[in-house]
């Protein structure tokens, strides 16, 4: 039996500065499932993920499934990390936005941030602060994440625990738009879509 | 929406009250230009009387210039913006508890000190009241007309001089009826109080709305 669709594009495209970055781009995100976009960098991939969360004017189709819960996790190359901000405010004014009310406590033991949580912002390094954008994506109650890039520049430790989380959150029915230019071995991962984007 | 606005708002209040940047540097800055009126005029005591309502009027428009800048940079560069969009946190909240904070930290101290200012100035003590009285209602107008400026100039590369020549004209009037209020006090004439008003009264209405169509194109 085929698993019900969490998002559906239909040949969407879009224009930037009266200029068009992608032409005819469709598939479907399956609950329990991965789209991958891969391209070249300036291909669009970006620009996709803007258009499914709103950000960007587009034409052609997306729809969300109502039986889902509609809101989107994003992670992209701003995160949203006020600089000056302790990771422990950051997670405490989020947790507030998202209204979470679960403990954030074993997220942070599992990125191991715990001993850091009294530290600005700006002293972390840039795999800490992706780290830090998948805990605040933790607790957004969403189905659909969208991951922009979300391995690039990342120890082998980190990866693997984005991996993992990718994972984790796929297991539990959601779904993942990732974009990349490099492979996301997601091995325990059956419904793995591929698009290439020219 | 009211735990929203209040969460933003003491989020705001904290930023403004610990980052230097924000808030203690424009006050900082109204002093410090305050203080060139009385040593570039030497002892000329009448000439600084005649110009004491004007020079506290072009100090606080300078003031308030100057941390236009900051107002959406920071949300803007880090992607909270972009977040709060994502989100669907409704704009307006965002805007509203910018408006409050970039007057409660930029405006409203330039009002309680103002009277102090005109006597130090060697203004007269008559002009207290109706000087008080045109800040209040004229300061949130130089807040109100600094947001959508300050939104469009976001991406920017020169924004600190763009934002000083677009945002300049559209205080001329303010600044003009707001000298012009404080005179006409003593003499019982409140029509350019009730000018003020009514711009505040439309501005308050019609440019946050503009912001949020600025700050959401500015996302694309």
């Amino acid at each position: 039996m085929s698993k019900e669709y969490l998002l559906e594009v239909k040949n969407l495209s879009c224009e930037r500065n009266y200029k068009l970055i992608f032409d005819n781009v469709s598939f479907k995100l399956c609950s329990g499932g991965v789209v991958l976009i891969n391209g070249n960098n300036g291909s669009g991939k970006s620009s996709i993920l803007m258009c499914i969360s709103g950000i960007l004017e587009y034409k052609g189709l997306i729809k969300i499934n109502k039986k889902y819960n509609d809101k989107i996790g994003y992670v992209g190359h701003k995160n949203a990390l006020c600089e000056e901000d302790t990771i422990y405010e950051y997670l405490t004014f989020w947790k507030k936005i998202y209204n979470y009310k679960k403990d954030f406590n074993y997220v942070i033991n599992f990125f191991d941030l715990r001993k850091y949580l009294e530290i600005p912002i700006k002293f972390l390094s840039f795999g800490q602060k992706k780290k830090l954008s998948f805990l605040r994506l933790q607790m957004i109650k969403s189905q659909i994440w969208l991951l922009d890039e979300p391995i690039s520049g990342l120890d082998k430790r980190t990866r693997s625990l984005i991996i993992n989380l990718i994972t984790k959150h796929i297991e539990k029915g959601g779904g993942v738009i990732a974009t990349s230019h490099q492979i996301i071995n997601l091995r325990k991962v059956k419904n793995i879509m591929r698009v290439k984007i020219d | 929406m009211t735990r929203l606005f209040i969460l933003l708002l003491s989020r705001e209040v904290k930023g403004y009250l610990f980052n230097t940047n924000k808030s203690w540097f424009a006050l900082g800055f109204f002093l410090l230009c305050i203080l060139i009126f009385p040593l570039s005029l030497g002892g000329s005591e009448d000439l600084l009387k005649k110009i004491s309502i004007s020079s506290i009027w072009i100090c606080a428009l300078f003031a308030n210039l100057i941390s236009l800048e900051s107002l959406f940079k920071e949300d803007y560069k880090n992607g909270t913006l972009l977040q709060y969009h994502i989100n669907r946190i409704p704009f307006f909240i965002i805007v509203f508890t910018k408006f409050i904070c970039h007057w409660l930290f930029t405006g409203f101290p330039i009002i309680i000190l103002s009277p102090l200012f005109l006597i130090f100035l060697s203004g007269s003590y008559e002009n207290i009241l109706g000087l008080f009285y045109s800040l209040l209602i004229g300061t949130p107008l130089f807040s109100l007309i600094g947001m959508p400026i300050s939104a469009l100039t976001l991406g920017s590369a020169a924004r600190g001089p763009i934002l000083v020549f677009l945002t300049i004209p559209f205080f001329l009037p303010i600044i003009i009826f707001g000298v012009l209020s404080v005179n006409s006090f003593s003499s019982g004439s409140f029509s350019e109080y009730y000018l003020l008003c009514a711009i505040l009264s439309i501005g308050i209405i019609f440019l946050p709305y503009i912001t949020i169509k600025i700050l959401k194109e500015s996302l694309e």
